[in-house]
């Protein structure tokens, strides 16, 4: 290189910068570390993680799922992990083709009849939806409902506060905890969207179609944010009630909770609004000798047109996630995902039972659940669930007041198919020994 | 790469099928522990019309060993960095050490959400 470049040493490359501000000695960094000893440290650090061990029954955003042993096998596959981004379709026909059937795949599971090739998150794609129902109506008011996971609706403030959206955050009914009927009488002629996230906060499952009709009675869209995807394996899809835009968190689909991220969001529409979906879109395409290609799509982001012009400046798609989020998908399959949620219902139920039965104990919520719900017990929750953690070594739930100050005793408590009746019926006789102690 | 060598055959690039395309009635790539609590009819706890109706029709139905060859064979139709150099990418495409994949893989590991972090960065555009 030096020889085509006429140079005599590689440090000749830096002739331009002034002598004096070259920096003529060794960086001031540790030394070096062999594979062994990077090894020793860091099984070291993760020891230390306690936390990591414990039984959960976490939930609220984030979810343990079982993840088929063959999810980490491809990712692992340096083809996918180590490819750049498919702009050149005649050499990335297998990324492109994955998230292909990735989109076909959050199309079935939504009811949806178009989805991208994925987002950051469940949030942000929350707000990218937001921000194209403002684009599609031309209208700047958004009803969102007060049982969206707190974190979605932080997020989708960030996003609209200086967009010109006015965001109107309507009270849940206090028995259901899910999004009253009043809702409807927040909705006028302004308004851009109904936002509801189902399941909700709360765990409670949301009556769409009735909220799909009070939003379409005004002209608005119905945007739909799920935080656990499985759900869709057992509740009926929000296409099929009536939403205009769907989004989800997809973690649940074979991706590890890995202390908060990366994660990856499912954004799904109706094909009339195709042109308004933010992010990228992989089609299905033909050569003239008539074969089969996938390449990417209406690609209206701000390197191709007017950066005003652009339905979104996120370029990016979660890709090496959203191929976990496939192979998981195609793993499970149809009857898999059937399954899966449906141990997460009665699993749910079989801890709701008993956690109520509990002296002192209450649910305070009478909404239908899917595999999460709140539980009100007799003593402060932040308290109760720490001695469990540290006593029992189970994390016991979400306390509430961590987001809702009003809410001191309460906590979400989340229950999968990995929890075993025997982790169950501990968390159950933890919770009845330690709020008997206090 | 080309010093003149030629191989006896030509390497197989076989064309792949959409997943959906091979599902299978029945078949199935997954195997749960049964359900062990004592379970409650399902309209009880999930009203009928909150339920789908359209039992996941065109989910794809498929066993492991389609579901590793499916893949696999289009792994061969990407080009990456671990087969060559790639002269895009300002950002992000740089080849990264295996160790860090194993570190991430360390229970409890402090490092996972950062090397997991690089590991989607890849698949960015920027």
């Amino acid at each position: 290189m030096l020889d085509s470049l006429g140079l005599k040493s590689a440090e000749a490359l830096f002739d331009s910068i002034p002598e004096n501000l070259l920096l003529r000695r060794q960086l001031n960094t540790p030394a070096a570390l062999s594979e062994i000893e990077l090894l020793a440290r860091f099984e070291q650090m993760g020891a230390r993680n306690t936390g990591a061990r414990r039984t959960s029954f976490l939930g609220g955003g984030a979810y343990s799922h079982y993840i088929p042993t063959i999810v980490d096998h491809i990712l692992s596959r340096s083809e996918f992990f180590t490819a750049y981004t498919p702009y050149q379709p005649e050499i990335s026909q297998g990324t492109l083709q994955t998230i292909f059937e990735f989109q076909t795949l959050v199309c079935q599971l939504t009811g949806m009849e178009v989805a991208n090739a994925s987002m950051y998150d469940g949030s942000t794609a929350l707000a990218e939806a937001v921000l194209m129902a403002e684009r599609v109506t031309k209208r700047t008011k958004v009803v969102a409902a007060s049982s969206i996971h707190p974190q979605y609706l932080e997020v989708v403030k960030t996003y609209v506060q200086h967009a010109g959206i006015a965001l109107d955050v309507i009270d849940h009914d206090q028995e259901t905890g899910q999004t009253g009927s009043s809702i409807a009488s927040a909705i006028d002629d302004h308004t851009a969207a109904v936002v509801v996230q189902s399941p909700n906060f709360f765990g409670c499952i949301e009556d769409l179609s009735s909220l799909a009709n009070a939003a379409h009675a005004k002209g608005a869209l119905l945007v739909v944010a799920i935080t656990e995807a499985l759900s869709l394996g057992l509740l009926k899809s929000p296409g099929e009630c009536g939403a205009d835009i769907v989004v989800a968190e997809g973690q649940s689909f074979g991706v590890p909770l890995s202390f908060g991220g990366p994660y990856v969001g499912l954004f799904a529409t109706q094909e009339k609004y195709a042109r308004q979906i933010p992010g990228r879109l992989v089609g299905e395409a033909y050569d003239k000798k008539g074969r089969r290609g996938f390449v990417l799509t209406l690609a209206t982001r701000e390197q191709h047109i007017r950066r005003e012009k652009a339905t979104s400046n996120i370029c990016t798609n979660e890709g090496l996630i959203a191929l976990a989020a496939t192979v998981y998908l195609e793993t499970m399959g149809r009857k898999g995902i059937q399954e899966v949620a449906h141990q997460c219902v009665q699993k749910a139920a079989y801890a709701a039972r008993k956690i109520s039965a509990l002296p002192g104990f209450s649910l305070p919520f009478t909404g239908a659940r899917f595999n999460e719900f709140v539980v009100r017990a007799p003593i402060n929750a932040v308290g109760l669930l720490a001695k469990l953690g540290t006593e029992k070594g189970i994390d016991g739930g979400l306390a509430l007041s961590r987001f809702l100050p009003d809410h001191q005793n309460d906590f979400l408590v989340c229950v999968t198919e990995i929890n075993t009746r025997e982790q169950i019926d501990a968390l159950v006789a933890g919770l009845s020994s330690l709020s008997k102690t206090q | 790469m080309s010093s003149g060598i030629t191989k006896v055959t030509t390497h197989i690039s076989p064309n792949e099928q959409l997943i959906f395309e091979r599902s299978q009635p029945g078949r199935i790539g997954y195997r749960l522990p049964p359900l062990d609590v004592d379970e409650q009819p399902l309209e009880e706890l999930v009203p009928k019309e909150f339920q789908r109706s359209d039992d996941l029709e065109g989910v794809p139905e498929v066993s492991e060993v389609d579901v590793i060859r499916h893949f696999v064979r289009m792994s061969t139709w990407n080009y990456s960095i671990d087969l060559g150099m790639y002269p895009l990418g300002s950002c992000t495409m740089k080849y990264n050490s295996r160790l860090n994949e194993r570190v991430a893989r360390i229970p409890g590991s402090p490092i996972s959400i950062r090397s997991r972090k690089n590991m989607t960065h890849r698949a960015r555009s920027k």
